[in-house]
C-alpha cells in the first residue's frame, strides 16, 4: 500500500475511532453492562422479585378475572402471559388497551403474581435495569427529540462506525502476526497504550466484528430498512406490512372460548419437548383468536422459537419464513439478537460478553488518549497544551465517571427512600448527575492521570458498597428476606470487579510517566549505568 | 408542498451541494454513501427475483456491509473528485431506476 494510501486509511481510522470515540465508550459500555441487566440484575435489584415455589398452580382462573377488569378501560389489542421461570420466578401478565372514549390512546398494563398463591405482586415499575438497557438500546432518547426510534438510529451508527473502525484499522496494520504479541509495557506511554489498543483490537476482532454488525442490524438497519422498502413500494405501507408480516387475521366479532392458559402451558414443543415460556394472544375471546407461543430456543441460535395456533381449536396455523426463521436469511436475523446480548449461552457466556465488550470499550476510548498523547506530547499537535490537557481531562470524565454513574446507580437503588412513583426520576437524576459531577471532578484534579486513577477507585467502592448494603438491607435476617443464590451471585460479582477496580486504580500512575524516568526503568532493566544517557526510542 | 417544505429542502440541497466542494470525502462518507446504500437497496428490492420478503432479508443483514464497503472506497480511492463525483452518479443512477421500477405491493 503507498503512503498516501495508508496515510488515507489511517485519517478515516482516526476519524471513526477518535472522533467519535467517546461516543463509541459510551455504547460500547452500556452494552457490557445491559448483557446482565437484561436478567440477572432484574431480581437483584426488587427483592420482591426474589422467589422461591416448589410448583405453578392453575392461573386460568385469575387471568380471566384479570381480563375483564381490563377490558372495562377499553379494547384489548393484545394480551400475553409469561410462566414463571428461573429469573422471572412469577406469572407475568400485560395488556396493551385502547382506552375507551380516545382516538388514539393507548396504555400498556403489566402484572406479576405469585406462582403459588397467585397473589398480584408489586413490582417497581421504574428499574436500574431498565434504565440500562434502555440507554444502550435507544439513548433514553426523548420523546419530543423524536423518542426511541431515532434513539436507536443513533446507537446503530455505533455500529456502522465500529466496523468501519475495525476494517480501516485491519487495513492500517501490515504487520498483524508480529503486533498480535507485541506488548512493550517498559516503554513510553504511547507505546504501552499503543500495544495494549492493537492487542486486544486483533485478538477480539471476531467479536468485535460481530457485535458492531448484529449492533447495525439491531439499531440502523430497522429503522432504514422501512425507508428502503417505502420507496420499493412508493408509500404504500399495507402492503409492505404484509409482504413482511403475512396475512393478518382479522376479529371475527363472534364470542368463542378459549383455550385455557393452563392447558397452553401443556403444549411441548414438538423436537424439544420443553413447555412454552410466554404466550401472546390476538383478539381475546374472539373466535379468529390467535395465540402466539414462544418456548425457549434450545436448537437454534434465536431469542426463541414460535409457534402460532387458533385460539379456539389449538390448531397450528401457517407463518412467514421470517417467523418460522425456515430460511437462511431469516436465521441469520434471528440471531442477531442472542448473539448481541449474549443470551445464548448461560451466565458463563455473560460475563464472557461482558469482558469482550469491556475491552472493546476501553480500545476506543485507549484510541482516543492514544490521538491526544500524540498531539500533546508528540510533533502533531496544532493546539496548545492547554486544549489537549482540557480534552483529556473530557475524556476521563465522560469515560471513567460512566463507570462511576453505573455503579452509583446500583448504590442508589439500595438507598432509595422516595415514593416509587418518582423512582424513575431519580434514577434518571441519579445517573446524569453522579455523570456530570465526575466529569467535573476530572477538571478540578491536578492532571488526567490522578482523576482517572480516583475515579476508577471510586467506581470499585461504590461496588463493594452496593453489594454490602444489597446484603444488609434485603439478604441478612436483620431486615431481609433470607439469602436468595442468585442475588448473591450479584453481590459476589459487584464485590470482585469492585476489587479488580481497586486493584487496577492501585496499579495506574497519579501523573504521566516521565521520559527520564522510563529511560531509568529501561537502563535499569539492562543493567546499564544510569548516568549513561540511554537512546530514545 | 408548502413553502416552508420547500425551502428547507432547497437548503439542505445548497447545504450538502457546499460541503461536497469543500470536503469530498467526508460529505460523501457522511452523506453519500449513506443515500447510495438505501437507493442501492430500494433498486434490489424492486429488480431482485425470487420472494420480495427474502430478499428484504437478505438486503438487512447487507446493509451495514454495502454501507461500510462505501464508506470505505470514499478514503480508498486517490482522487477525492471521482468519489464524490462516482457517488453522485451513483445515486442518481439509481434513483432513476427506483423511479422507472414497477412498485412492489
Amino acid at each position: 500500500m503507498d503512503i498516501a494510501r495508508h496515510k488515507r486509511n489511517y485519517d478515516l481510522h482516526s476519524w471513526s475511532g477518535v472522533t467519535l470515540g467517546i461516543f463509541l465508550f459510551i455504547v460500547c459500555f452500556t452494552g457490557s453492562v445491559a448483557v446482565f441487566a437484561l436478567g440477572e440484575t432484574q431480581v437483584w435489584e426488587d427483592p420482591a422479585k426474589r422467589l422461591s415455589y416448589e410448583q405453578e398452580v392453575p392461573f386460568q382462573d385469575s387471568f380471566s378475572e384479570w381480563v375483564e377488569t381490563q377490558e372495562e378501560r377499553g379494547e384489548i389489542e393484545f394480551l400475553s402471559v409469561g410462566w414463571p421461570r428461573s429469573d422471572r420466578p412469577y406469572y407475568t401478565t400485560r395488556a396493551f388497551i385502547h382506552l375507551a372514549g380516545t382516538e388514539n390512546d393507548h396504555d400498556s398494563v403489566i402484572q406479576n403474581w405469585h406462582p403459588e398463591t397467585l397473589e398480584p405482586i408489586t413490582t417497581r415499575e421504574a428499574s436500574m435495569s431498565s434504565w440500562l438497557v434502555r440507554f444502550h438500546i435507544d439513548l433514553k432518547w426523548p420523546a419530543m427529540l423524536g423518542g426511541s426510534q431515532v434513539g436507536r438510529f443513533i446507537v446503530g451508527l455505533a455500529g456502522i462506525l465500529l466496523l468501519l473502525a475495525i476494517l480501516t484499522g485491519i487495513v492500517a496494520h501490515t504487520k498483524l502476526t508480529k503486533e498480535a504479541f507485541s506488548l512493550r509495557f517498559d516503554r513510553s506511554v504511547r507505546l504501552k497504550w499503543q500495544d495494549t489498543h492493537k492487542v486486544i483490537g486483533l485478538w477480539g476482532t471476531p467479536f468485535h466484528i460481530m457485535i458492531g454488525f448484529t449492533g447495525a442490524v439491531l439499531g440502523i438497519v430497522t429503522l432504514i430498512a422501512p425507508v428502503v422498502a417505502f420507496l420499493a413500494f412508493q408509500g404504500n405501507l399495507d402492503a409492505l406490512f404484509e409482504t413482511v408480516q403475512g396475512p393478518q387475521v382479522e376479529a371475527s366479532g363472534v364470542s368463542a372460548e378459549m383455550i385455557s392458559i393452563d392447558d397452553f402451558r401443556t403444549m411441548l414443543h414438538p423436537e424439544t419437548g420443553m413447555a412454552p415460556m410466554s404466550v401472546s394472544i390476538q383478539h381475546y375471546g374472539d373466535a379468529n383468536a390467535v395465540y402466539n407461543g414462544f418456548w425457549p430456543a434450545t436448537e437454534r441460535l434465536t431469542m426463541t422459537e414460535t409457534f402460532k395456533v387458533n385460539g379456539v381449536t389449538g390448531e397450528q396455523m401457517p407463518m412467514t419464513a421470517l417467523e418460522r426463521g425456515s430460511s437462511v436469511p431469516s436465521r441469520i436475523v434471528a440471531a442477531t439478537g442472542p448473539l448481541h446480548f449474549g443470551t445464548f449461552g448461560g451466565v458463563a457466556l455473560k460475563y464472557l460478553w461482558f469482558f469482550l465488550g469491556l475491552s472493546l470499550a476501553v480500545i476506543t476510548a485507549l484510541g482516543t488518549m492514544m490521538w491526544i498523547e500524540r498531539r500533546q506530547h508528540g510533533n502533531e499537535g496544532k493546539r496548545s497544551d492547554r486544549f489537549y490537557n482540557g480534552l483529556s481531562r473530557l475524556n476521563v470524565g465522560i469515560c471513567t465517571g460512566l463507570a462511576v454513574a453505573t455503579a452509583g446507580l446500583f448504590v442508589h437503588n439500595l438507598i432509595y427512600w422516595g415514593a416509587e412513583s418518582g423512582r424513575g426520576l431519580s434514577i434518571a437524576w441519579t445517573y446524569f448527575g453522579v455523570w456530570i459531577v465526575s466529569i467535573a471532578y476530572a477538571f478540578l484534579r491536578s492532571g488526567p492521570y490522578q482523576a482517572n486513577r480516583e475515579l476508577i477507585g471510586i467506581t470499585g467502592g461504590l461496588l463493594i458498597l452496593a453489594a454490602i448494603l444489597n446484603q444488609i438491607l434485603t439478604e441478612l435476617p436483620v431486615g431481609g428476606i433470607g439469602q436468595h443464590i442468585p442475588t448473591l451471585v450479584i453481590d459476589l460479582t459487584l464485590v470482585a470487579f469492585g476489587l479488580i477496580a481497586l486493584a487496577v486504580a492501585k496499579k495506574l500512575p497519579a501523573s504521566r510517566p516521565e521520559k527520564t524516568k522510563v529511560k531509568l526503568a529501561k537502563a535499569k532493566a539492562k543493567d546499564v549505568p544510569t548516568s549513561v544517557t540511554v537512546p530514545a526510542e | 408542498m408548502s413553502p416552508l417544505i420547500i425551502g428547507i429542502i432547497v437548503a439542505v440541497v445548497i447545504g450538502i451541494g457546499i460541503s461536497t466542494w469543500k470536503a469530498p470525502r467526508l460529505t460523501s462518507v457522511l452523506f453519500w454513501a449513506a443515500l447510495a446504500t438505501i437507493l442501492i437497496g430500494s433498486a434490489l428490492i424492486m429488480n431482485l427475483p425470487g420472494v420480495v420478503s427474502q430478499n428484504l432479508l437478505w438486503l438487512l443483514i447487507a446493509f451495514p456491509f454495502i454501507w461500510v464497503g462505501l464508506q470505505f472506497w470514499c478514503y480508498w480511492d486517490p482522487s477525492k473528485w471521482r468519489v464524490a463525483g462516482g457517488m453522485v452518479t451513483l445515486c442518481m443512477l439509481l434513483s432513476v431506476i427506483v423511479f422507472v421500477s414497477t412498485p412492489l405491493g
